[in-house]
């Protein structure tokens, strides 16, 4: 029963993006549910855009995060939680303890490398009462001509946590579909080089 | 190429700058936390009154809770929230 939290240390980073995305992807092969922890609600109002019955039911976070989630278990198989912008807050601190994986979404740009070094910590502290945490940064809106996209794997290699070998690119589909509350993988060919990349990435980093 | 070389270096010592930086804080944070133990109390901010935007939403049809009905609880948290600028509302973002 896979528990996978979307954190990060700075707003933009891609959480959300990804938490909708990769909720929708599993949500069409196990019965999955994303809950939003961030108090800015993104991921709710994602959901609130579309009539659509989508196989993604889209919860609010209870207070008490943790007790929220392990409700979900037996009734789902996949939950995604979609954290604040800071490793401080308290959501981030309950979602990286209830988690197996803790997916950190990372831009090419100094600020947001920054801004990371931090989860290094947040990700060993976690540990202490979690042991099973799998923590892996994941490289966002690359953008491969660029010389700091091509550098942010050396940049990443100083943070103690693994790198996924799969970057998600910088594609104005994932804007365009969040707008009609649709993941790229309900936008067809539109979205199929980022749907590809997803799946991609989802068998690199979540057991399925 | 030279360019991207200075970059490289730039960026890569910049990281070291901010992990040396952080685990000096930590440091820091660690002996404050020692001396200060036992004669003070973290305050915990209810994240659910932080947001007046995330309430409306959670109104909205899309919102709803938890199927398992978990009663949200006031506990305390070991997380020093006290210092954090996203907990106290300071921050402001998307930045
Ligand atoms: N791979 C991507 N390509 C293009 N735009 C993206 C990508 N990832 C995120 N975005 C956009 O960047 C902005 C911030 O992303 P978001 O997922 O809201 O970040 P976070 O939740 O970490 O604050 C949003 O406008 C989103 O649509
Ligand atoms: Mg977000």
């Amino acid at each position: 029963m896979p528990i996978i939290a979307l954190v990060g240390n700075k707003g933009g980073a891609g959480k959300t993006t990804l938490a909708i995305n990769c909720a929708t992807a599993l949500a069409r092969r196990a019965r999955t549910t994303l809950v939003d922890a961030d108090p800015q609600g993104s991921s709710l109002q994602w959901r609130a855009f579309t009539e659509e019955t989508s196989g993604l039911p889209v919860f609010q976070s209870a207070a008490e995060l943790e007790s929220q989630v392990l409700g979900f278990f037996p009734q789902y198989d996949y939950v995604v939680i979609d954290c604040p912008p800071s490793v401080h807050a308290l959501q981030t601190h309950e979602a990286l303890r209830v988690s197996d994986i803790a997916l950190i979404p990372v831009q090419p740009s100094p600020m947001d490398l920054w801004a990371t070094v931090h989860i290094e910590r947040a990700v060993a502290q976690a540990r202490d009462s979690n042991p099973r945490l799998k923590a892996v940064l994941i490289i966002n809106q690359l953008e491969p001509r660029t010389t700091l996209s091509r550098l942010v794997r050396e940049a990443l290699a100083e943070i103690d946590l693994p790198l996924a070998a799969t970057p998600v690119r910088r594609r104005a589909v994932y804007r365009s579909s969040a707008l009609e509350g649709k993941s790229v993988f309900d936008m067809g060919r539109r979205g199929a080089d980022a749907a590809a990349e997803l799946d991609q990435l989802i068998k690199e980093v979540i057991p399925l | 190429m030279i360019d991207k070389d200075k970059t490289r270096q730039k960026l890569v010592d910049s990281m070291r700058k901010t992990k040396a930086a952080a685990s000096d804080q930590t440091k820091d944070s660690e002996q404050s936390k020692e001396q200060t133990d036992g004669n003070s109390e973290t305050k915990v901010v209810n994240p659910k009154t932080q947001s007046s935007k995330s309430k409306s939403v959670a109104k909205s049809k899309a919102a709803r809770t938890s199927p398992g009905g978990a009663k949200p609880e006031p506990r305390a948290s070991k997380v020093p929230t006290g210092q954090d600028p996203y907990q106290s509302g300071r921050r402001v973002w998307p930045d």
